[in-house]
């Protein structure tokens, strides 16, 4: 004949750790509830700002790929001017040249000649007057 | 709580309701704050460590993988509070008094098997034993928790056990 155990008998330390837990109250603190609450509600919500993301997205997409083309149009097409001894305007590289558009490639040749013809004119003017400076008599 | 009803409450706090979330905090906070308090904080600094929980819980709401239980999500947010605030606190993990002020909580925690506990164990084994038989937690959900391996949490359990009972057959304190 089976006889269990009387209830306040408990059979295991695991029954009787879940027992005591029992016997401890949850104090409940409204004061405690009401400070956070107010926390709370005068701080703003990370959760919120991400949400509202996506309605800005096009906006902020349309920035975010004009200034990347902007980036590769002057990266393309707007190579360092060339120093006293370079040969001539940097030539475009290779493998980019062959992805660019042909006319953006012709803007890009007529823009460097042009350049290289300023610079002509200035060291010209340059050298006229240096001889003119060494020709006056003090 | 109901899951499903403490999964439409969670929705709706996440989606920006201050009035759900008031809901979580009138449930949780009761027990976050008994969870402070048996493992040593004084009523002040649960208090404390538990709105903290709750802001940090607030503003990271989007994060909340429904995967796990919102409960486990909540004490693992009051676990790092609690290490955030370590410092400031003076009772975390400390075997001796319970708090500086006394209270009838303190009253019958003094009473309780679980002071005995906190006594005869380190603070880690002694916070997996109560999230297990205090709190309900699973292995898992406390290994989460606690930032631990399922198999420590296993294993811890079973050791704690096993100290407790030889305190026990040597001399029953209740």
């Amino acid at each position: 004949m089976n006889q269990s155990p009387p209830n306040h008998a408990p059979r295991s330390t695991a029954e009787r750790l879940q027992r005591a837990a029992n016997e401890l109250p949850t104090a409940r603190d409204e004061a405690a509830i009401s400070r956070i609450m107010y926390a709370v509600r005068t701080r703003p919500q990370k959760s919120a700002a991400r949400r509202l993301a996506p309605l800005n997205r096009p906006a902020w997409f349309a920035a975010a790929a004009t200034a990347m083309v902007a980036v590769v149009v002057l990266t393309v097409t707007r190579p360092d001017a060339p120093g006293p001894s370079s040969p001539g305007p940097t030539p475009l590289p290779v493998r980019m040249g062959q992805d660019i558009d042909p006319l953006l490639a012709r803007s890009e040749n007529d823009l460097a000649q042009e350049m290289q013809s300023i610079r002509a004119d200035l060291i010209q003017l340059s050298r006229m007057m240096t001889v003119r400076l060494e020709s006056d008599p003090d | 709580m109901q899951r499903e009803h403490e999964a439409d409450i969670v929705d709706r706090a996440r989606a920006g309701s201050v009035d759900a979330f008031e809901e979580i905090v009138m449930h949780y906070q009761p027990r976050l704050t008994r969870y402070l308090r048996v493992r040593g904080f004084s009523r002040h600094d649960a208090d404390d460590i538990v709105q903290q929980a709750m802001i940090s819980a607030w503003q990271h709401l989007h994060s909340y993988n429904p995967r796990w239980r919102f409960s486990t999500w909540l004490y693992t947010i009051a676990q790092r509070s609690i290490r955030n605030t370590a410092d400031s606190v003076s009772n975390d993990g400390d075997q001796g008094e319970i708090a500086d002020d006394r209270d009838p909580f303190d009253a019958l925690l003094t009473d309780n098997l679980w002071s005995l506990a906190r006594a005869e164990l380190a603070p880690e084994p002694f916070t997996a034993l109560w999230l297990h038989h205090g709190e309900g937690f699973e292995g898992r959900e406390i290994a989460r928790i606690m930032k631990r391996s399922h198999a420590w949490v296993r294993v811890t359990l079973h050791r704690a056990r096993n100290r407790l009972k030889q305190v026990f057959d040597n001399g029953d304190s209740t």
